[in-house]
């Protein structure tokens, strides 16, 4: 299967397209690689690869994994290593709540891709995924004190609300944190002036 | 602050008070949780088949059952949700939906904080509600508005907030000593 008959929404740089048991490898990689925050899901500890599917899939509705298309001179911290096709990171929709309308999602990158723009371009493009294809009306996702800043772009271009922080609820070596709640609503994503501004630039690259 | 307070399995005030849930209390969670259906969310998630409603019952760590003396219970405080430290820790707080019930809950509040707050490990404290359910702790004047989730449920026949409330530990002792 090519990277374009699997995608499920393509972006400029990457596209999002649905996990594959092949993907199990690298997502396990990567959530052994990023470091405690993103392990809350795990409570600590990231289960063996034996176990990982599992885990992965407890509470779960989609896990759309993030690839990069084309030659890409983003990554880090080796832009000579780069190729098309590499999964960089993914999108965890979980906890869903149909008769509310809401579900919860995490973005996890792969820590060499980080700060580089492309996990931004597949928050805009699991918008547009989770708009076109579940009836959600809201989708939350938990941001650590020390991890906000890497969703402050996301914030700022109109993506997420801050909702508010949950303080003290996670202790991380013994510190307590604070654990903040961001939220996307399917009305403000369909009528944001950055989806669209987005939509204008993919089609003209697609021009 | 005396730290005996709330060692007591009961407590009561001039209008209401609370004891330790029962097995027996099982019926009464479960009709309040259908008479407030869908506003006990750790319920109606799930929905309120009563074999489901017990085993969200399980849940709880510790339930107090608040009660007055001529009309029996009127609402319930539960524990739940404890980090896995024991640190924080919800509070479902609910009362049914009668006349008086809510000014009860609020009667007795102060001594199921303190009950809670008696043991030592806790130092977080969170308590959930709907912007439309009564506010029973807006008076202690000790929480902190900490999360609004907008439009979170459809509730009453519109799309309700979901208001998240927290006092930690010091905040608590603090206002143990000034209140």
């Amino acid at each position: 299967m090519t990277a374009e008959t699997a995608a499920v929404v393509r972006g400029r740089r990457t596209l999002l397209r649905h996990a594959r048991p092949s993907d199990y490898d690298r997502l396990h990689q990567i959530d052994t690689t990023v470091g405690d925050r993103e392990l809350w899901r795990y409570r600590g500890h990231v289960p063996g690869l034996d176990e990982y599917e599992a885990a992965l899939w407890k509470n779960t509705h989609a896990i759309l994994v993030c690839e990069l298309l084309g030659d890409d001179t983003t990554r880090r911290p080796d832009p000579s290593g780069v190729g098309a096709g590499d999964v960089i990171g993914y999108v965890h929709l979980h906890d869903v709540d149909w008769r509310a309308g809401h579900g919860f999602f995490s973005i996890i990158a792969a820590t060499e891709y980080r700060r580089t723009g492309l996990m931004l371009e597949a928050c805009f493009l699991f918008g547009d995924w989770f708009c076109g294809n579940t009836p959600l009306r809201w989708l939350y996702a938990h941001a650590f004190e020390d991890n906000l800043p890497q969703f402050r772009s996301a914030i700022r271009n109109g993506f997420f609300r801050h909702l508010g922080a949950y303080r003290s609820r996670v202790a991380i070596r013994g510190v307590p944190q604070d654990v903040h709640l961001l939220g996307i609503s399917r009305d403000d994503w369909l009528t944001s002036p950055t989806r669209a501004r987005f939509h204008r630039r993919l089609d003209h690259r697609r021009r | 602050m005396d730290d005996s307070i709330g060692d007591t399995a009961t407590t009561q005030t001039d209008t209401a008070s609370w004891r330790f849930a029962e097995p027996s209390d099982a019926g009464f969670l479960y009709d309040l949780a259908v008479a407030l259906d869908p506003r006990i969310w750790r319920f109606s998630k799930h929905g309120t088949a009563p074999f489901r409603a017990l085993e969200t019952v399980g849940e709880y760590e510790i339930i107090a059952v608040l009660e007055q003396p001529d009309s029996g219970p009127f609402g319930f405080a539960g524990l739940v949700d404890l980090t896995g430290d024991g640190r924080c820790a919800q509070l479902d707080l609910h009362t049914a939906p009668v006349p008086g019930a809510a000014d009860a809950a609020r009667s007795v509040i102060t001594e199921v904080l303190d009950a809670a707050f008696a043991n030592g490990q806790i130092q977080h404290l969170y308590i959930e509600r709907f912007d439309d359910d009564p506010d029973l702790i807006g008076h202690l004047d000790a929480f902190r508005l900490e999360v609004e989730i907008p439009e979170f449920a459809f509730v009453g026949g519109r799309l309700a907030s979901r208001l998240t409330y927290g006092l930690s530990r010091d905040e608590y002792l603090t206002w143990f000593d000034t209140r």
